[in-house]
């Protein structure tokens, strides 16, 4: 845990000496609220990289680099995919893309059968459709479907 | 007294109550599936109140806040593991229970506890918070700074086992608070020339992001579910009449405890339901017996636990301090409606204030019922596997986060802070500091510039006015006092 949270602070402190970089160009009352914390930030940062070799021991052993190889490859993943999902569903919409979506998820992680994996994958957006669209009113992006989704509107169903 | 007939007439409404009911039921699961918090419940539920009336959606967050509280001793009952971090006190006399085939007995004690203890928290809710946001009808902006200052202070008891990274955390959470433009002057910083940041971070996509987005990433990452042994539900669920009669002292006890402790900013659910099991171990004829099973071990958590909840709003309604994370999100559902909380909100909203205090008893009532007679029900959910769980919330967060206002930009936000959430949960950092600082960073920003305006400069504005002066010693007392007791702690051990 020592060396991750060493790295941590060091990334701290580089986010601090950007935001002092930053509001180099601001006025000098604009740039104090940023600057001032972004000074406690470096200090505090400073402060546990010191005390991580003063108190070893504060915190129970974690082997983060394990977890973020391993679990961490994962997450790593499905956020690429969310990434890419969320770019997609602005042209091609949400009532198409998120059955694909939940449906690589479900198989990358291995989760059950084809079957389940299928219903699942029809049936989340489905809800989802009908809760925020229907009774929620919220006009979720349809992409190339905008217009087929807007004639069922002006017919009364969504 | 039109106010509370306004009040009245608004909780009563068809709509209003099949609010609750759903609320509540959600919260149950929310609660009852370990790995899921109350706040991640409260967080998801926010942007589906968007297109409500202001009064249906905070119903409907105060019945997911509620239950979800309640439906965490579910699983402390039944699986050994709490539901949430609130249910953890209750394993201990619960599971036990469990173990001698009295499940049902400990589930129908918890429902009742929980349901007392917030009824006790809404009555004292009921009649301090109006009597506190008179009283902060006084505060100019010197006021607000130092009520800011010591919202902010409050970071140093949510540090956890590092206080370092607590504080880092919170400086990181004030930086972020500072993109958008300046409350003072109105100069864009850290914009990059992005309409979409003018306003700074949209709230209710960080807190998604932060408590609902990171925990997906988590449930995913479990890949494999751990073989998980329900217990039946077994013998009578309902306690014996006697027996919550000689229970009642510890009742009442163990509420007032809860809703003092969430009266207090920053310590949250977990630490009173032990607190209060403690004391009831310390007040009974019988202390031996705590720990093997008994019913007084289950009343005295649960009834504290739920008494946080209507205590945590009274900070939060009446100064605009959110006590604990579940608070800081309630903020949100606040803010989406157009509603500032502080002593403002009872002048100008004080219907919906008032419906809000009459609801909570409502939903404390209805999750005890619902909670006694489906009990069975909800132990159903705990099967749903961690990957579609994960999968759903996901998914919920990217709609919610672009529900609140249709743009696409607020889910590249909520991912933002998912990312930057795994990776604190990951180092064990707390997440609570980042949102405080985020809600407060900017108020206290804007009261301080305004202070200074009045006092042409002056930093004596901030000591020469008594309550501004209470405000920061209080502030200077929570800052330090967790440092002290840990260290008192470790000098005694």
């Amino acid at each position: 845990m020592n060396k991750a949270n060493r790295v941590f602070a060091v990334i701290l402190i580089f986010v601090s000496i950007i935001t002092f970089f930053l509001s180099s160009g601001y006025p000098a009352e604009v740039s104090a609220w940023p600057r001032f914390f972004a000074g406690v930030l470096i200090i505090l940062s400073v402060g546990m990289i010191i005390d991580s070799f003063i108190s070893p021991k504060r915190e129970a052993e974690i082997d983060v680099y394990g977890i973020l190889k391993t679990e961490g490859k994962f997450a790593g993943i499905i956020l690429l995919v969310t990434i890419v999902y969320l770019l997609l569903m602005k042209y091609i919409g949400f009532l198409i893309m998120t059955p694909f979506y939940i449906g690589f998820i479900l198989k990358f992680l291995s989760y059950g059968n084809w079957r389940k994996i299928l219903t699942l994958s029809v049936v989340i957006p489905f809800v989802i459709i009908v809760v925020f669209q229907v009774f929620l009113t919220v006009p979720l992006p349809q992409g190339i479907l905008t217009d087929f989704i807007n004639q069922f509107r002006i017919g009364g169903a969504l | 007294m039109d106010v509370m007939i306004q009040a009245i007439s608004i909780v009563v409404q068809p709509t209003n109550l099949l609010v609750m009911v759903l609320g509540v039921i959600f919260g149950i699961i929310i609660g009852a599936i370990p790995g899921l918090t109350s706040t991640m419940g409260v967080a998801l539920m926010v942007p589906v109140t968007f297109s409500m009336e202001p009064a249906s959606g905070l119903i409907l967050l105060a019945a997911v806040y509620c239950a979800s509280v309640y439906g965490g001793s579910i699983s402390a009952i039944l699986l050994n593991t709490p539901g949430t971090p609130a249910g953890a006190a209750t394993v201990i006399d619960g599971h036990e229970m469990t173990k001698k085939g009295m499940s049902g007995l400990a589930l129908g004690m918890s429902a009742i506890a929980s349901g007392f203890g917030g009824i006790v928290s809404a009555i004292i809710l009921m009649t301090l918070a109006p009597f506190l946001a008179e009283q902060a009808l006084r505060f100019g902006p010197p006021e607000y700074f130092a009520v800011a200052v010591f919202g902010l202070t409050i970071i140093s008891s949510l540090a956890g086992k590092n206080p370092f990274k607590g504080l880092m955390v919170g400086a990181l959470g004030l930086i972020l608070a500072s993109v958008g433009m300046d409350p003072v002057k109105g100069f864009s910083r850290f914009t990059f020339d992005n309409p979409n940041l003018l306003d700074g971070f949209s709230l209710i996509p960080v807190l998604i992001g932060l408590f609902s987005t990171s925990q997906a990433f988590i449930l995913m990452r479990n890949k494999i579910q751990e073989e998980q042994v329900i217990a039946e539900i077994k013998g009578r669920v309902i306690p014996p009449l006697p027996e919550l009669i000689r229970l009642l002292p510890n009742l009442i006890r163990s509420s007032l405890i809860g809703t003092g402790i969430g009266i207090i900013p920053g310590v949250g659910t977990d630490p009173a339901a032990f607190i209060a099991y403690n004391e009831a171990v310390r007040w009974s004829k019988h202390p031996e017996k705590f720990g093997t099973g008994i019913l007084d071990g289950v009343a005295a958590p649960e009834s504290s636990n739920n008494g946080v909840t209507g205590g945590s709003l009274v900070p939060l309604l009446t100064l605009g301090i959110p006590g604990n994370s579940v608070s800081a999100v309630f903020i949100g559902g606040l803010l989406i409606h157009g509603l500032k909380p502080g002593p403002l909100l009872f002048q100008k909203s004080g219907d919906i204030v008032y419906a809000l205090f009459l609801s909570l008893f409502l939903i404390n009532i209805l999750f005890t019922v619902i909670g006694l007679s489906g009990a069975k029900l909800f132990t159903k959910v705990l099967d749903i596997h961690p990957i579609v769980l994960g999968t759903l919330i996901l998914l919920l967060s990217s709609v919610g986060s672009y529900s609140i206002n249709n743009n696409l930009f607020d889910i590249w936000v909520m991912l933002g802070f998912g990312v930057l959430g795994y990776f604190l949960r990951i180092l064990k950092a707390p997440l609570a500091p980042i949102v405080l600082s985020i809600i407060l960073g900017p108020m206290a920003e804007q009261s301080f510039g305004q202070a200074l305006l009045m006092s042409s400069g002056s930093y004596s504005i901030f000591f020469t006015r008594p309550i501004s002066l209470v405000f920061l010693i209080i502030a200077v007392i929570t800052f330090v006092a967790p440092f002290i007791r840990k260290k008192v702690a470790t000098a005694a051990h």
